[in-house]
């Protein structure tokens, strides 16, 4: 035993059928480039090649390169005239064979075992052309990168330049533009019609933002706009006026962002923009660090808040002090705030929010293609902390009948039922969610067609809930005055009319 | 009762082989395991994933995932513990042989083939298996010896040098032990034992077949070696 050359013999169990290439631009990044290109080398995926292209005559890179080339059968460089970052890239990708390619920028090093992971997952997966993570810089802080989704993308880049993606796909950089390269180049790929995939985590090591760090020529905080601008012109990209947000209800967001065809960003006064307005879905005092950037000048925005219900309860779960904190916060920096309806509104004044600045409006929810009833009932269970011994009585009571606790992605078509209990009177999401495709929902919030019972005497509440979830599980037909109801008032119409008059200061 | 049916019936498939991939908050490994059995070089095989309700973005990036529809997956509706999540994954796996994969661990492409060809002799079957470190290095390589109770008898506290991501065997009824053996991550342990007392036949290979990954995470660096001893105790003395 021991760390023996276990390495070569393991190995050669795998068969590395697929290469991978990297070409490594170098401008003026000579001290950083041995890290670099050691790690790369280093790595266990042994059927790589690296291409290593000088963008400009520099002695000391050269001296480097030429001692990788003459150690390492797979590492080639080239020198050119300097002709910028795209160009240099280029003219790698021509040089280069592999069958998945990755543009490694010079002043960042890679993680080991990294480009197994790559390998693996885009030979497994035939559909998925190219895969992401998140990346950390030397300093120690980490960037996360989001999920896939063509639609977030297009407002703004979460993937790094360095991914890897298959041959086929590269487009070739845009020479023409000065900067977003990377950004312009993953919009190009996306409109071919490819998918890509995000697994979490952090690959590759960097370097904070330098003088000569590759990308960051000729581009500063001020002309941040005019590039945004220059690369959603070619892409036909529009420039909203509206942008929703969220810390928590992320999915809800973008939903709300696509119905409305408006933006959705993480953090939108990260940069500058040019937003008229700001709609944040859901308030949690907990988190406020994440608000931070609602609350710092969001660059002549109007901020509003919009109270999803279950944020109203943890406003009461803060000091006294912080609240008056927060409300004065509210004050002076949002322009309005909505809430779904006239209870979340008397919640809202006895925060004390200025009665004059509330308004109520509902979130729409339309609906995807509607499927028939599962043949087997089956019953989801949504409640909060206090009701969940109430709701486990209930479940055990109908033992012949299936029961769901909520996980991230629901699909509503695999159940009857909604069964929510909760301490907060408002319809909500995952309710217009059910109601709208025309399942039951049995709970304690009083609206239209959502059975509602009262929890005051718990024996007999109990029976209750049991009788109408028993007759209900055995409708074989969908609650159609219930859906043609809520699609009515949640399709998104009367939504996009009202928010436009939060625009105008 | 699920596999008693599909047996009789000859219209139903059953793959040769099922992985069951037991996971808990494992987001960062789970994609390059499941990748690295999906490139087997049998490709008749089956995979299934237990998620014991994992608080990470498990469920959406198995969403990607389960377009093979080799693979079956399923998130359970509260925590568990690994114990019982394998056992789940062993009744839903429909082939005769399963091969236990970890979250954290890699298969290497001969795997599937070596397995089930020597299956064919042997009831339990085991190979040697590389160390990773948490980036998937390869540190060492521990070769596989026969399983000797008597060794295993005298350092109770260490494994019975069977790593048990390489293990495989046939699926009646093998169930893992619940409670402290469970939380204490001597499960697996505890099973080898079983299965030793059943009077199953342990094979083994030299082949490298597997990658097991030591990062910081695995319960053994942390777990009170007290307890697993006293637990341990009382099985062995009773052999």
């Amino acid at each position: 035993m021991g760390t023996t050359n276990g390495n070569e013999k393991a190995v050669e169990t795998e068969i590395e059928k697929m290469k991978l290439s990297f070409v490594v631009p170098v401008y003026k990044t000579e001290k950083y480039l041995e890290r670099c290109l050691k790690s790369l080398k280093d790595q266990d995926y042994k059927n790589i090649e690296i291409i290593c292209v000088l963008d400009g005559k520099n002695t000391k890179a050269e001296k480097i390169a030429k001692q990788f080339e003459t150690d390492y059968k797979n590492v080639i460089y080239y020198v050119r005239p300097h002709e910028g970052v795209q160009k240099t890239r280029n003219f790698g990708f021509t040089k280069s064979t592999g069958d998945v390619v990755s543009f490694f920028d010079s002043d960042c090093y890679l993680e080991p075992g990294m480009a197994y992971k790559w390998m693996r997952m885009l030979e497994a997966n035939k559909d998925i052309d190219f895969v992401y993570s998140g990346y950390k810089f030397t300093t120690g802080d980490g960037i996360s990168s989001e999920r896939f989704d063509p639609f977030t993308l297009r407002v703004s880049n979460y993937i790094a330049t360095m991914f890897p993606m298959r041959r086929e796909v590269f487009p070739g950089f845009d020479e023409d533009l000065k900067s977003l390269q990377d950004w312009d180049m993953w919009l190009t790929i996306i409109e071919n019609g490819s998918k890509g995939i995000f697994i979490p985590g952090y690959d590759f090591i960097t370097e904070p933002p330098h003088k000569h760090s590759i990308s960051g020529i000729g581009c500063s905080k001020e002309n941040w706009l005019d590039r945004v601008k220059t690369v959603k012109k070619k892409h036909n990209i529009p420039m909203n006026d509206i942008c929703f947000t969220s810390p928590v209800h992320i999915d809800n967001a973008i939903r709300i962002a696509k119905y409305t065809s408006e933006d959705f960003h993480n953090s939108p006064s990260f940069q500058k923009h040019e937003y008229k307005l700001i709609y944040l879905l859901g308030f949690y005092p907990q988190d406020a660090i994440a608000h931070v950037d609602t609350f710092t000048p969001a660059y002549n925005a109007n901020v509003v808040i919009h109270w999803t219900g279950l944020d109203l309860m943890w406003m009461y779960n803060i000091s006294f002090k912080d609240l008056r904190m927060l409300t004065k916060a509210f004050d002076e920096k949002i322009h309005h705030h909505t809430c779904e309806n006239v209870w979340a509104k008397n919640h809202l004044i006895e925060l004390g929010i200025d009665k004059k600045k509330i308004s109520i409006l509902q979130l729409p929810a339309v609906p995807e293609d509607i499927k028939p009833l599962p043949k087997k009932p089956k019953v989801l269970i949504d409640t909060t902390n206090t009701y969940r011994e109430l709701a486990g009585v209930i479940a055990k009571a109908m033992p012949d009948i299936q029961f769901d606790t909520p996980s991230e992605n629901i699909n509503v078509d695999d159940y009857n039922v909604l069964l929510k209990i909760t301490e907060v009177n408002v319809v909500d999401d995952e309710m217009k969610k059910f109601l709208v495709s025309g399942r039951h929902v049995v709970s304690n919030v009083q609206g239209y067609k959502t059975n509602y019972i009262p929890i005051d005497d718990p024996i007999k509440t109990k029976k209750k809930y049991v009788s109408t979830i028993r007759s209900l599980c055995k409708s074989k037909f969908l609650n159609k005055k219930a859906m043609d109801f809520y699609t009515k008032a949640l399709n998104g119409k009367s939504f996009k009319k009202e928010i436009q008059r939060y625009k105008s200061a | 009762m699920v596999n008693h049916l599909r047996k009789r019936y000859r219209g139903i498939r059953v793959p040769k082989i099922s992985f069951v991939v037991p996971s808990y908050n494992s987001v960062h490994t789970l994609a390059e395991t499941i990748s690295s059995l999906q490139v087997q070089t049998v490709k008749d095989i089956e995979i299934v994933v237990v998620d014991d309700h994992s608080t990470d973005d498990t469920e959406h990036l198995m969403k990607y995932l389960c377009k093979d529809k080799r693979i079956k997956y399923k998130r359970l509706g509260k925590r568990v513990g690994r114990s019982e999540a394998r056992n789940i994954g062993n009744a839903m796996a429909s082939s005769k042989i399963i091969c236990v994969n970890d979250a954290d661990d890699i298969s290497f492409r001969q795997r599937a083939r070596t397995t089930i060809n020597a299956m064919k002799k042997c009831d339990v079957f085991y190979s040697s298996f590389c160390v990773m470190d948490a980036f998937g290095r390869i540190r060492e390589q521990i070769k596989a010896t026969s399983f000797d109770i008597e060794k295993v008898k005298n350092d109770p506290l260490h494994y019975t040098y069977i790593c048990h991501s390489s293990m495989a065997y046939k699926n009646k009824g093998v169930k893992y032990s619940k409670g402290d053996w469970s939380d204490l991550g001597i499960d697996d342990w505890k099973l080898q034992i079983d299965l030793h007392k059943k009077g199953y036949k342990f094979g083994f290979s030299q082949k490298l077949l597997v990658g097991y990954r030591m990062s910081s995470a695995n319960i053994e660096l942390t777990r009170n070696n007290k307890k697993v001893l006293k637990l341990k105790r009382g099985i062995i003395e009773n052999i």
